[in-house]
């Protein structure tokens, strides 16, 4: 197990300098010239030249992308441009509603899919089969950002449920800064005027970042508990006199659940992805919200930046993820990965 | 072959789908002759018509008949959805064949390289191609193409590799035959019917990711009809003009529906071993 967890944490350093590399290489793609914008295009008295040299942008590539990892690993990734603060520090600023949105997101998945999908297969027929197919083929199909329109178009212009965008309303304090997320800290905090508004917010971003890979799970769910139920040891429970919930809790979903776990890990990228959409639908002022504005702003550090951070993330996601694997499912070897 | 057919049309979703594909590649190819109007007609006399029977679709903030642009939208996502597996599909067999083909040292550094492409989340990766490639349509499907050829590469490494060891490919060795003439001819057609899988499922895959980067305004951009960028600039009219955004978001939605059913059929009927792999991705 510990050579197994050391592999994967070498294996995961030499990804994200890979990851470095292709960041890096794509900002120097750009065919935009972003210290024209940033000094003026037309100055004649040197100062872009002296510019160019201060950012070290007259030096060789390699030095360029050495002391690119170098800043990196300083946990400096330059400053925008667009706001001129450093990367890192509006990365900061940014994360905490990503996060709120992405792990609300996958509670919904978790807290629905998986009841859906054991449910659906402890009841299987041919039309739940073709049903729960077309859900999860049409979950799939489902534009993002076209659904996150179409909510707001049925839950605030027509039934004048919820909120359109933003994570409180105006005139609303939002609660004191612990965590970040409004919601847990207006619920640490007491305050319940502010948890039920910043509540509200986040009800429609979160189901709309949800629903494909909810549709998704649902489908993986009910194939794998179709598995597990033939296996010889469940009838084996069954003539123990188990009751059948004994069964499904610690005998099917015990074991159904080791590749849902999995998924759940790979569907971290499809989250992250999305959530940059979903952020713009809805105004909500995280990380994608902030990506999308550099990149229309032709700000590449922090493109790069968020790029590179967001690709961390996943890497880390689906490292826990196979270590949970290896810990759930003891037949895994650890000892080589093809 | 009558045999397969009926296998294949056993699956009322895999009909379902097929439907679908057929009606909307017909809209797609006669979109000019199906259109009432001119897409970039702008009459702003006529603007923010609710659908009736001369603009079925209503009418956009600049009086386009919606009907006509949804349309002429279907066309080019299709085409979107074709051109971004023509880059990406053969770029993906030449890698995938090269790695697996070679010798383990080249196959080794080649699939590091597919891992680091396959470690960013896709669509993440694709706007920030796609930002830094420059906001175009083709550009963004220039973008979308960097995402999807590992997956490619990945899968026929895997099939170059163990189809090598079959006794025909020594046999044809054994005749004189030169690599280049092993792997296309004796190897490669091997590898056709999981190619084809992959394809079937990933064309509404790239036609919403390529949408995608439209709606956030890296892809194609006004007036085109593109039916990502129309829900964009719909959505300012969102609450008062709700077919704006409507027509084009059921239109990609029962688009890329009827490929995934399809494809989903395709991929049981070519390959029932396959049955749930592709779901996971």
């Amino acid at each position: 197990m510990r050579r197994f967890i050391v592999q994967r944490l070498l294996w995961s350093v030499f990804v994200i300098f890979g990851l470095s590399l292709m960041t890096f290489v794509l900002s120097h793609m750009v065919p935009a010239d972003p210290v024209g914008a940033l000094v003026g295009y037309l100055t004649t008295d040197g100062t872009y030249e002296r510019e160019i040299h201060r950012l070290g942008l007259d030096k060789p590539l390699h030095e360029q992308y050495l002391i690119y990892v170098r800043n990196m690993l300083h946990l400096d990734l330059g400053v925008s441009i667009r706001t001129r603060r450093p990367v890192m520090d509006d990365l900061k600023m940014y994360f905490p509603p990503t996060a709120e949105l992405t792990i609300t997101a996958v509670l919904l998945v978790i807290l629905i899919a998986i009841p859906l999908g054991t449910l659906s297969a402890l009841r299987r027929d041919t039309f739940v089969d073709h049903v729960s197919r077309f859900i999860a083929l049409s979950g799939v199909s489902m534009p993002v950002f076209w659904l996150g329109v179409l909510l707001q178009l049925i839950f605030y212009a027509n039934l004048y449920l919820l909120p359109i965008d933003g994570r409180i309303s105006i005139g609303i304090d939002p609660p004191q800064h612990i965590t970040g997320l409004y919601t847990v800290d207006s619920l640490l905090t007491g305050n319940t005027l502010a948890f039920r508004d910043s509540l509200k917010h986040l009800i429609l971003p979160a189901i709309t970042l949800a629903f494909p890979s909810m549709t998704i799970i649902t489908r993986m769910t009910r194939s794998s508990v179709l598995d597990i139920i033939r296996q010889p040891y469940i009838v084996t429970a069954r003539a123990k006199g188990l009751t059948e919930r004994a069964i499904v809790v610690h005998h099917v979903l015990k074991n159904a659940l080791i590749p849902v776990v999995t998924l759940l890990g790979l569907q971290a990228g499809r989250l992250l992805g999305g959530a940059f959409l979903v952020e713009v639908i809805f105004s909500w002022p995280g990380m994608g919200f902030y990506a999308i504005k550099s990149m229309l702003g032709m700000d590449y550090s922090s493109v790069m930046g968020v790029t590179l951070f967001v690709a961390t993330i996943f890497l880390l996601v689906n490292l826990v993820v196979d270590f949970l694997y290896a810990f759930f499912d003891p037949r895994i070897t650890y000892e080589s990965r093809s | 072959m009558r045999r397969a057919i009926r296998d294949f049309l056993s699956s009322p979703l895999g009909v379902i789908g097929l439907v679908i594909v057929l009606v909307v590649l017909f809209a797609g190819i006669f979109c000019e002759q199906l259109a009432p109007h001119d897409p970039y007609e702008v009459d702003l006399s006529q603007k923010f018509l609710p659908p009736s029977a001369k603009y079925p679709l209503g009418t956009d903030p600049m009086g386009r008949d919606m009907l006509s642009r949804v349309l002429h939208g279907i066309r080019i996502s299709l085409t979107t959805g074709v051109i971004v597996l023509v880059i990406a599909v053969p770029l993906g067999i030449v890698v995938g064949a090269t790695a697996g083909y070679v010798n383990p040292a080249v196959d080794n550094l080649i699939m590091r390289v597919v891992d680091i492409f396959l470690a960013f989340p896709a669509y993440v990766l694709a706007m920030a191609v796609g930002a830094a490639l420059g906001a175009s349509l083709m550009h963004a499907m220039l973008a979308v193409a960097t995402v999807w050829w590992p997956s490619y590469a990945r899968l026929v490494r895997g099939q170059v590799l163990s189809i090598k060891e079959n006794a025909y490919v020594d046999a044809a060795r054994a005749i004189g035959a030169g690599n280049g003439r092993i792997l296309v001819r004796h190897i490669l057609p091997n590898c056709l019917s999981p190619i084809l899988v992959l394809v079937s499922m990933d064309v509404g895959v790239t036609i919403l990711a390529t949408a995608a980067l439209s709606f956030i305004g890296l892809g194609a951009q006004p007036p085109t009809p593109e039916l990502g960028s129309m829900i964009a600039q719909g959505r300012i009219h969102l609450i008062d003009h709700w077919w704006i955004t409507t027509a084009p978001g059921l239109t990609i939605f029962v688009t890329v529906l009827g490929l995934n059913l399809l494809g989903d059929n395709i991929r049981d009927f070519l390959d029932p071993q396959l049955r749930g792999v592709r779901e996971l991705a």
